[in-house]
């Protein structure tokens, strides 16, 4: 009977049911069935439950274990916290697709097999990409065809890689992939996993999306996909060596783009994937306090970078604006956003403060686990990869974003005021849970998937950070006058989707397409007209042909009269059809047939 | 421009915490060699600033278009 209760059910038995109730039935239940989730998830005995068997293949849609009751638990919890930052708006058609959205995200991780991941999977791609279409944002439409055209081709990937590798192991279990990726099979189904992870170069549609998302939608779009995908690397591909470099590159990449980024939302977009990478290095790692990195990191960002999302979409609910450009002109006399939002800039404060790994707050007890991994292991470029974007993620989330957003001078926001209270009472829940670890470290390391003793508040770790973190606030402030936000857009990968279909199809309705329509004139008009002309009478058009040919290569004395018969044989086309010869004429044709046949039948044998 | 004043004092503070921890104490327990250079992790906190903002800088230049480029 609890076979039933699969915590993925109640949530997309919601999703269905929500539209056919009133204004605040809905409320209430996007609220109660995260929680309800959370309670399954984290009650759940451990084991795996509710297996059946699917042409001829053993399916265990519900694996209960520490790793995946951790994801799913704060799955749950995020999708809570959003629905209370969502109170005040009627979105119902949102809140249906957050609910789906929590329902895949949660199959996924509870998923024992890999085809059951793959329908959680595909559910999740059409959840949330219904989100950022109707995101009611400039541009929303367009972004949420792509993000569904992306994430199915993602689907291709993983379902091709599932399928080679039934085939070839006969076994559709979802456990360690790592020592088989020497089959292609171990690489689609890696393939499909980095493409949800946003890892470059398939990544681009990370930041397209998520700003177009509306300001509600977004918190859930930074939560799921990315942190299952973080989740299926952690349980499909520990050790995968490639993953550190990608992971080293993608924090550095995140960082550098979400320093060139004016829109906050955007801004905060491109620093998911640096965010990412630290997990996707973490499982690359793969040793036991690598994996409980990854995981640590991944809790801690779900909810510190929900936190920055929600604070900027605070401001931008407020004030209509999301360009740094516009909420940081430097000049009138209305003074900085923050006098006029400081709950919002001091929530948002504590935000930047968990993911810049200030001590005291959840990012310094989970990335110093990464970064220490990487030590242990003796990779030193990483090791120094990881640090550098590090002080980046300070420098653009927690100095260049604030700083323009609520410490500059602006005329943007005359009225701007704190946004409603339930915007406020979900930062503030997330802000407490990004503290809650910082100050009680045990609280987190002892959910983790591996036991731990790792001791994150040493001496020498917080000097460490404090160096890191105080330098780069005094390199911000010597650059400062560089650093100005200018509204400007960043190429990416997606230019080739974007500019590159563009082109694509002009070549198509341009080039193509007359090229196309000569090619069709010429062989199903003129040529099959010419032919037909030719049968009208084949003697006299090849005695034509002659003329003209004879005609090409005369020499100028015999041109005029060639000229002439030329003429009038073409006056005379097609005329008769047949000549008439003597019958003797033709006997001695059948003869002379007749004999060249006995020849060939004599040398033949 | 007090506010300044007080970043830069504290760093001097935050630097000499540092190097008294790592190179006086011996609280620290590097994994690498570049660790043990006095101050490396403030040193390096500074290094890494710059080199983001130079490399963003050289995005600036080559991967920046106009904000309506794909419209």
């Amino acid at each position: 009977m609890t076979e039933l209760f699969h915590p993925a059910l109640l949530p997309l038995a919601a999703a269905v049911f929500l539209p056919a109730l009133p204004d605040g039935g809905r409320k209430f239940l996007t609220v109660a069935v995260p929680l309800a989730a959370l309670a399954l998830c984290a009650a759940g005995p451990h084991g795996a439950r509710g297996g059946f068997e699917f042409f001829g293949h053993e399916l265990s849609p519900w694996r209960n274990d520490g790793l995946s009751a951790l994801f799913a638990c704060v799955f749950s919890l995020i999708g809570a916290i959003g629905a209370v930052y969502a109170l005040h708006e009627d979105r119902a058609a949102e809140q249906s697709a957050g609910l789906a959205y929590l329902g895949g995200a949660l199959g996924v991780t509870l998923a024992g097999d890999l085809l059951t991941l793959f329908v959680f999977w595909e559910l999740m791609a059409l959840a949330a990409a219904a989100i950022v279409f109707i995101g009611g944002r400039p541009g929303s439409a367009g972004a949420g065809m792509r993000y569904l055209m992306m994430h199915l081709f993602g689907g291709v990937l993983l379902l091709s890689g599932i399928l080679l590798r039934a085939a070839e192991t006969g076994s559709l279990a979802f456990g360690p992939m790592t020592a088989d990726l020497g089959s292609p099979a171990a690489w689609l189904i890696l393939a499909g996993f980095l493409l949800n992870a946003a890892a470059p170069p398939l990544g681009a549609w990370l930041p397209d999306a998520y700003p177009r998302a509306s300001v509600t939608g977004a918190i859930l779009l930074t939560a799921y996909t990315t942190k299952s995908a973080v989740y299926a690397l952690i349980r499909g591909f520990p050790g995968a060596e490639p993953l550190i470099w990608l992971g080293a590159v993608m924090t550095i990449y995140g960082v550098v783009y979400a320093m060139l980024e004016n829109d906050a939302r955007r801004l905060l977009s491109y620093h998911i994937i640096s965010q990412v990478g630290y997990m996707v290095c973490g499982a690359g790692i793969g040793t036991q306090l690598a994996l409980n990195g990854a995981a640590a990191l991944a809790v801690g960002n779900i909810l510190y970078k929900g936190l920055l999302f929600m604070a900027a979409g605070a401001v931008l609910h407020v004030t209509g604006k999301s360009r740094l450009s516009e909420l940081s002109s430097g000049e009138g006399s209305e003074g900085p956003l923050w006098r006029k939002m400081p709950a919002t800039a001091a929530l948002y404060l504590a935000g930047a403060a968990a993911i810049s790994s200030f001590p005291l707050f959840s990012g310094f007890v989970s990335k110093a686990m990464t970064v220490s991994a990487a030590g242990e292991t003796g990779a030193a470029l990483p090791y120094l990869l990881l640090t550098l974007a590090a002080a980046g993620t300070f420098l653009s989330v927690g100095l260049k974003l604030p700083y323009n957003m609520f410490f500059r001078d602006s005329t943007a926001a005359p009225k701007a005021k704190e946004p409603p209270p339930n915007m406020l009472a979900a930062m503030a829940l997330a802000a407490a849970l990004c503290l809650l670890p910082g100050l009680f470290p045990g609280l987190l390391y002892s959910v983790l998937p591996f036991p731990t003793g790792y001791q994150p508040y040493t001496a020498a770790h917080v000097v460490a950070a404090l160096g890191t973190l105080g330098f780069t606030a005094l390199g911000f402030i010597m650059f400062l006058p560089r650093l100005v936000p200018a509204p400007s857009l960043s190429l990416d990968t997606d230019w080739f989707y974007r500019r590159g279909a563009a082109s694509f199809m002009r070549f198509l309705h341009g080039p193509l397409s007359r090229g196309a329509e000569a090619a069709r004139r010429f062989f199903f008009g003129r040529l099959p007209a010419g032919l037909a002309r030719a049968s009208e009478n084949p003697r006299a058009f090849l005695g034509i042909a002659a003329l003209s040919a004879r005609l090409y290569f005369s020499t100028p004395g015999a041109e005029a009269a060639l000229r002439e018969r030329l003429e009038t044989a073409l006056k005379s086309y097609p005329g008769e059809a047949c000549s008439y010869r003597p019958v003797g004429s033709t006997v001695l044709w059948v003869i002379l047939f007749l004999a060249g046949y006995l020849a060939l039948y004599y040398i033949a044998n | 421009m007090n506010l300044r004043a007080a970043l830069r004092v504290s760093l001097l503070f935050v630097i000499l915490a540092e190097v008294a921890v790592v190179h006086f104490l011996h609280l620290g327990h590097p994994y690498f060699w570049f660790e043990n250079i006095p101050g490396f992790s403030s040193l390096y906190g500074f290094l890494s600033c710059v080199v983001i903002i130079f490399v963003s800088w050289l995005g600036k230049l080559f991967i920046s278009r106009r904000e309506d480029y794909y419209d």
